[in-house]
């Protein structure tokens, strides 16, 4: 075919490279919505509410067996343990540890000193997270604690031993303490006020608590669990009941005691018959100030205590038959 | 959490093309050849918690393409009644993810049901990822003691969605005033994630969920043993002959011997629910996307009226499905499910079927 030779395009080559300068962008990417300072008092609060989850969190009373479910049973059957803890790691600890860096960091101390002296922010920020790391070891044993909340400059915290990390909260508290200076407490302090004096109780108190938990493990009278123990007395711990920590709940509904949430519309949680049973073997008093009579047992003439069966598979328990928790739990401020 | 130090990725773009033409325009071939590097592209880091964050984004991510595009025109017949074009085109992508960034090596762009889609370092783009079936180093899948395939503990890797080629093809016909448009199109290559499939089997409603079974029963009939015990799964070698349930081989988890059960259908339908390795299929199809038939009024009838011309125009879309591996289901059809890259068409999620359309049109030229 002779047309075969009437190639008439030609052929096309391109070669194109594409590539782009560095810009001044303005303020494009400065947010007019965020402040660009750090509000350490706002810090503070933030981290203190999340106290109000670690006390009310049902999944310790469930399984030490002091309350029981009624219907829906599946908690009390340990299907839930898959919990995680990044909530502590990303809230409340890692404001902590912005309220310490930046106390701390000469540059800003000035500017931070309006929401207390430095070294009394230092010092709560400091006893706080010594309080959710305890917590979090107490629940999950080995944790990130030393290389933790370090951002992108350590993406793979190692898990410390609970026993590293019981000995670097010991530490930990006993430089908060040393810390305290007679300047003014912190802003935003809704737990004290900013009072010093009851954050050294509440530090002390929070040694006494783990020197106890360390007690079977350490027996010996002269021995570690003993050693901090007597520390944390003479320098005082909460002494009496007057001197009670409790977390301030308010009425409304976005910071109110959750557990009053479970009883609003449901009646999902009675007392287990595990510390019913016990509590009247024992005559203990303290029966009355933990359950209440059934309801059942009362339109009947006859008010007794009954706990409801702890773990069953398949519940058809009425909420009437089985001692609730008293209101005064469930309704009162919660403490520590 | 911020990253101060982020910076906007490069892409770098090297084409090279060529455009023939021959035969007075009756047959032209264009060509292209293409390499595309992006470095540098921002991407989501999930953190570990116990850093104090979520998440960040970073930079480092380092993905190459190469990739070609054919496309042929060829008018086989041009005569003043008569004439016939074709437009084949026909293209293909080769996706690589060097590396996502220092931190992670892989990264998850979607999440669908049980199943995501990962990009993975040093692999192809589009990783479908989900409980796998378990297997010898044969190849043959284990069977556990219940008579049901083993899955892994984990998601692995299950398919990957990239193609070998996508193209098209469209014949052109007018014979007089009449002309009509066929449209195909087709894909070889890649996979997608069935849910339709997999709900299909766990509701019972598939027709392979019914049937006989290699002993010429009902699959849905009980399993018998052979002394005629009804019970959930019974080794193929002490079946009883009238016995329904599905026949299930491989090779024994504990042994590594070959073994077969029949298992209830039941439990065996259920069993392969939420397991993403058991419904991966290949997304190659071909499909007759379009027809058209047209109609020109000749010019000399429509001299009185003020228009130069008009055309009528019936079409119809979605028509034929020619061969796709699973009857019924579209790969052509398949959604960005969840995907935070609207481009990448994984999973079939149990959608609607696109609807089959006809129109008539009517064009009036002024």
């Amino acid at each position: 075919m002779k047309t075969y030779s009437k190639i008439i395009q030609p052929i096309l080559l391109s070669l194109v490279f594409l590539g782009c300068e560095n810009v001044d962008f303005g303020d494009t990417n400065s947010d007019p919505d965020v402040t660009t300072t750090v509000v350490s008092s706002g810090l503070l609060t933030f981290a203190e509410r999340y106290i109000g989850d670690v006390v009310t969190d049902e999944m310790g009373d469930l399984y030490t067996q002091h309350i029981s479910q009624i219907t829906y049973t599946d908690g009390s059957r340990y299907t839930d343990l898959s919990a995680d803890s990044d909530y502590l790691y990303q809230n409340p600890l890692i404001n902590l540890k912005t309220i310490i860096d930046f106390n701390s960091d000469e540059q800003y101390t000035l500017e931070q000193s309006a929401y207390g002296s430095n070294a009394n922010q230092i010092a709560v920020a400091k006893i706080l997270m010594a309080y959710y790391y305890q917590f979090m070891t107490d629940r999950w044993g080995m944790m990130p604690y030393t290389e933790a909340l370090q951002g992108t400059e350590n993406t793979y915290p190692v898990f410390d031993t609970q026993e590293a990390i019981y000995d670097g909260l010991f530490t930990d508290i006993d430089d908060a303490l040393a810390l305290i200076d007679d300047g003014a407490g912190p802003t935003g302090d809704i737990l004290f006020g900013g009072d010093m004096e009851r954050w050294k109780k509440f530090a002390n108190t929070l040694k006494l608590v783990m020197a106890l938990r360390l007690s079977n493990i350490y027996p010996d009278p002269s021995g570690y669990a003993a050693t901090k123990f007597n520390e944390a007395i003479p320098y005082g711990a909460i002494a009496s009941h007057a001197e009670t920590i409790y977390y301030p709940f308010l009425s409304d509904d976005n910071n109110d005691n959750p557990w009053q949430d479970n009883f609003q519309t449901r009646e999902d949680y009675a007392i287990s018959d595990v510390l019913i049973d016990r509590l009247l073997a024992d005559n203990d008093p303290r029966i009355a100030v933990y359950a209440e009579f059934t309801r059942t047992s009362v339109s009947l003439g006859s008010p007794e205590y009954l706990g409801m069966p702890y773990g069953i598979p398949n519940s058809e328990w009425l909420a009437a038959d089985v001692s609730f928790i008293s209101s005064d739990v469930i309704y009162e401020s919660t403490a520590l | 959490m911020a990253n101060p130090l982020l910076t906007g990725g490069v892409r770098e773009e090297k084409e090279i093309g060529m455009e023939l033409k021959f035969l007075q325009n009756r047959f032209g071939i264009d060509f292209t050849y293409f390499t595309r590097n992006d470095e540098n592209l921002p991407t989501d880091l999930t953190l570990t918690g116990a850093t104090g964050y979520a998440e960040t984004v970073g930079n480092g991510s380092i993905i190459e393409t190469k990739g070609w595009e054919l496309a042929l025109n060829l008018a086989p017949i041009r005569t003043d009644n008569f004439n016939w074009d074709i437009n084949f085109n026909i293209s293909n992508f080769d996706k690589k993810v060097i590396k996502i960034n220092d931190i992670v090596s892989s990264v998850q762009v979607a999440e669908g049901r049980t199943a995501y889609l990962v990009h993975d370092a040093n692999d192809d783009w589009g990783n479908i990822y989900g409980y796998n079936v378990v297997t010898n180093d044969a190849g043959v899948p284990l069977i556990n003691s219940n008579g049901l395939r083993v899955y892994s503990d984990n998601f692995e890797k299950v398919g990957n969605v990239q193609a070998d080629f996508n193209g098209g093809l469209i014949n052109y016909f007018r014979y007089k005033n009449f002309n009509l448009g066929i449209s195909i199109d087709f894909q070889g290559g890649g996979e997608y994630y069935s849910v339709t499939r997999q709900l299909l089997a766990y509701s019972g409603l598939g027709d392979f969920t019914v049937g006989d079974n290699s002993l010429g029963n009902p699959l849905r009939d009980p399993v018998l043993d052979v002394s005629g015990n009804e019970v959930n799964q019974v080794l193929a070698s002490n079946v009883g002959t009238g016995s329904g349930g599905v026949l299930v081989e491989g090779v024994d988890e504990a042994t590594g011997n070959p073994v077969s059960y029949y298992t209830s259908s039941y439990s065996y339908f259920k069993s392969m629910n939420r397991k993403a390795g058991e419904w991966i299929y290949d997304a190659s199809y071909v499909k007759l996307r379009q027809l058209s038939l047209g109609y020109s009024i000749p010019k000399k009838t429509i001299e009185k009226l003020p228009l130069d011309a008009i055309t009528i125009n019936l079409y119809a879309n979605n028509l034929w499905l020619i061969y796709s591996e699973i009857d019924g289901i579209d790969p052509s059809e398949i959604e960005a499910y969840n995907s935070t890259d609207d481009d990448i068409r994984w999973t079939e999620n149990a959608q609607d079927p696109n609807q089959r359309t006809f129109g008539l049109g009517v064009k009036l030229s002024f």
